[in-house]
């Protein structure tokens, strides 16, 4: 069965189309990559699946893990196991990460009619996974992203997925912007959390990525359709020709 | 009530007082306070063509009959039932009254603490009085100069620090009819010395209720004073308040002012550093639903050099309520190498809410560091979507993000006490 199936999906921002009748299907356990020129719909497509309300959607239907997405609110698709990492990571001034953490995972903890964890438990795993990706546990009492640089705001993003735990993870151009070490810091995130059971979309803009987190599909998005799949050398033809002949191609 | 009715009604007022100061009438004291009544008279209750009023409604002063109280009556449980009780020396005015049997005894080396009528005979106390407090500055100043005449005279000698806060209790007790009080306050922090305030202010009963509250406080040189006050008062309250400083060089003084709830709040504050190497910071939080309405009118005055100045006000208007703050820095040419800086930030959680934000920087020093912010806005969607997105409820979520907004302001509470006990008020104003 496939954890996420998108069909036909058409949605509008301030009246323009952006996505036009796109199709996709993830199954358990695999990592597939979104790739495409500036403006072909890839931001799109996350602040939909995640229930952005600036977007609306026209046409088509989403089920993820056998559900209507497009039934549950934000905070529902999260507690059902989804997971977006955001491009822009959002600074919180005086929300502490560990507040924020602790208040996430005890309400997908109540969702799947788990008790809370206790405080102690809780520190234990907060700084267990703060260690995926190289933060150091003072972050904890910082400010949500206030005040980090970029790869640390990226780092963030992992660790929160790494806290939650997500059936699929959306990860939009994580890595942008990011020097090769917060690049390798990140993807060995990623590869710790992968397994047979969960699912990634990764969204990207320049194939260097894709050398350390491996897909298992490589998709071509331009103006709002999925217009070419392939395996990984897909995203590597990319890298060398660009992406002009598959404007050619489509148009 | 028409203008003349009322300035009738205060003057009526003023010789109830009169007869219960007997023996005063002669005094100096006595002569000052009529001049702060013509003083009061001559302008009236201002109205928004007088520019500190602007934005502030004050028709309530002719609509109700607030009645002069001077004396309520008030039980020990009752007391107890109204005010938090903080680790810190208890001191209560009721109908702005001292109310000894309610208060704590204080018995702390260095620290005199007397009822401000016992004392103003003193001629070395009556020379200080009103000195900064000046009554041509503000009309309910003026009022005050004239009518109050009990509140916490507190000397803090010289070398001396009180760890322990004091907390002065202003209670209306409006059980029977609509009760008006006036208190007014002295604190002397002498050289070298250290003192922590805390004000509330409460009504009891379901009656209107109007205070009327000044303290002038005067910081020697090198000592250091916080006042904060905390108001969460009724839905009938109405507050006038006004806290005048005089701080004198390497003096460090602070004010935080947490309005979490009342139907009228103006609070004055007014601070002249009138040495060099003053440090002086100015804290707030306020949230205004119903039809209420908050207003913070803050005045710092740097007249000497190698002062720093920080100013951090924040505050959500919900519903119909109408949140007021101006905050003004004058930096005088003497003042070179002053740092002054001032912020205030608003959030809006209702269409029919309004702010009013007036910044204004007066400066005529040329080697200056002033800066200054005002922003207005709904609460940031992009950080409820974040929130949101990693499972927590939008309710839950909107409750995170205007406490951590106050949060700000209330972590910069010294006193743990004060600190708790507002975070949870906080908490309790802001779930929705």
């Amino acid at each position: 069965m496939s954890l996420l199936k998108i069909e036909n999906l058409k949605a509008n921002i301030d009246g323009k189309e952006i996505l036009h009748g796109l199709n996709l299907e993830v199954k358990p356990g695999e990592i597939h990559a979104i790739m495409g020129p500036n403006g072909s719909g890839k931001s799109t497509l996350a602040s939909v699946l995640a229930g952005k309300e600036e977007f609306e959607v026209t046409e088509g239907k989403v089920t993820f893990d056998g559900k209507d997405l497009f039934e549950m609110a934000p905070e529902d698709r999260a507690r059902e196991g989804m997971f977006l990492a955001f491009q822009y990571p959002v600074e919180i001034p005086g929300v502490s990460n560990a507040n924020f953490m602790k208040t996430a995972v005890n309400e997908v903890r109540k969702h799947r009619g788990q008790d809370a964890l206790d405080a102690m438990d809780f520190l234990q795993l907060m700084k267990e996974k703060a260690a995926y990706v190289e933060l150091d546990s003072q972050f904890l009492t910082r400010s949500v992203n206030q005040g980090f640089s970029g790869g640390e705001k990226k780092r963030n993003e992992i660790f929160q997925m790494a806290m939650l735990e997500p059936k699929l993870a959306i990860m939009d151009e994580t890595d942008s912007g990011l020097d090769i070490d917060a690049l390798r810091v990140v993807a060995s995130g990623v590869n710790k959390l992968k397994n047979e059971n969960n699912s990634f979309v990764v969204i990207t803009h320049y194939q260097r990525l894709l050398d350390y987190i491996v897909p298992d599909y490589v998709h071509v998005l331009y103006k709002g359709r999925i217009v070419k799949s392939g395996t990984k050398e897909l995203a590597l033809e990319l890298e060398e020709k660009g992406y002009d002949w598959i404007k050619e191609l489509v148009d | 009530m028409s203008k003349t009715e009322f300035i009738n009604k205060i003057a009526n007022e003023f010789e109830i007082l009169s007869d219960v100061l007997n023996g005063q009438k002669q005094s100096d004291s006595f002569s000052k306070r009529k001049e702060a009544l013509d003083a009061f008279n001559e302008v009236g209750i201002p109205t928004l063509k007088h520019e500190n009023w602007k934005y502030t409604k004050l028709a309530f002063m002719h609509q109700f009959d607030f009645e002069l109280s001077l004396r309520g009556n008030l039980s020990k449980e009752e007391l107890q039932a109204l005010v938090p009780r903080f680790d810190a020396y208890r001191l209560v005015f009721v109908n702005g009254r001292f109310e000894e049997n309610l208060s704590d005894v204080v018995q702390e080396k260095g620290l005199l603490i007397r009822n401000l009528a016992d004392v103003l005979a003193d001629s070395t106390i009556s020379a200080v009085y009103s000195k900064i407090a000046d009554y041509k500055k503000d009309p309910f100043l003026a009022l005050n100069a004239a009518m109050a005449f009990e509140g916490a005279y507190i000397k803090v000698e010289r070398n001396t620090v009180i760890d322990k806060p004091l907390h002065i209790v202003v209670i209306n007790d409006s059980k029977d009819k609509s009760t008006k009080a006036y208190f007014r306050n002295l604190i002397d922090v002498a050289e070298n010395a250290s003192v922590k305030i805390i004000e509330t202010n409460h009504t009891l009963g379901d009656n209107a209720s109007l205070t009327n509250s000044v303290s002038e406080v005067f910081v020697a040189q090198n000592a250091r004073a916080e006042y904060h006050k905390l108001q969460a008062d009724t839905e009938k309250s109405y507050y006038f308040g006004n806290i005048q400083v005089q701080q004198e060089r390497d003096s460090h003084f602070k004010t935080s002012v947490l309005s979490l709830s009342g139907k009228f709040i103006r609070n004055n504050i007014n601070t002249v550093l009138n040495g060099t190497g003053c440090q002086s910071d100015m804290d707030g939080f306020y949230y205004v639903d119903a039809d209420n309405t908050i207003d913070n009118h803050t005045y710092l005055d740097h007249a000497m050099p190698h002062c720093e100045s920080n100013e951090f006000y924040k505050g959500i208007m919900n519903d119909k309520g109408t949140g007021i703050f101006n905050g003004k820095i004058m930096v005088r040419p003497d003042a070179q190498k002053t740092n002054a800086y001032q912020s205030n930030k608003n959030i809006l959680l209702s269409d029919d809410a309004t702010i009013n934000t007036k910044p204004e920087l007066e400066i005529y020093a040329d080697d200056v560091k002033c800066s200054h912010g005002a922003t207005c806005g709904y609460l940031d969607e992009e950080s409820l979507f974040y929130l949101r997105a990693r499972g927590i409820g939008e309710k839950e979520a909107r409750t995170l993000l205007l406490n951590a907004f106050a949060g700000e302001v209330i972590e910069r509470i010294g006193i743990e006490d004060l600190r708790n006990y507002a975070t949870e008020l906080v908490l309790n104003r802001l779930s929705f």
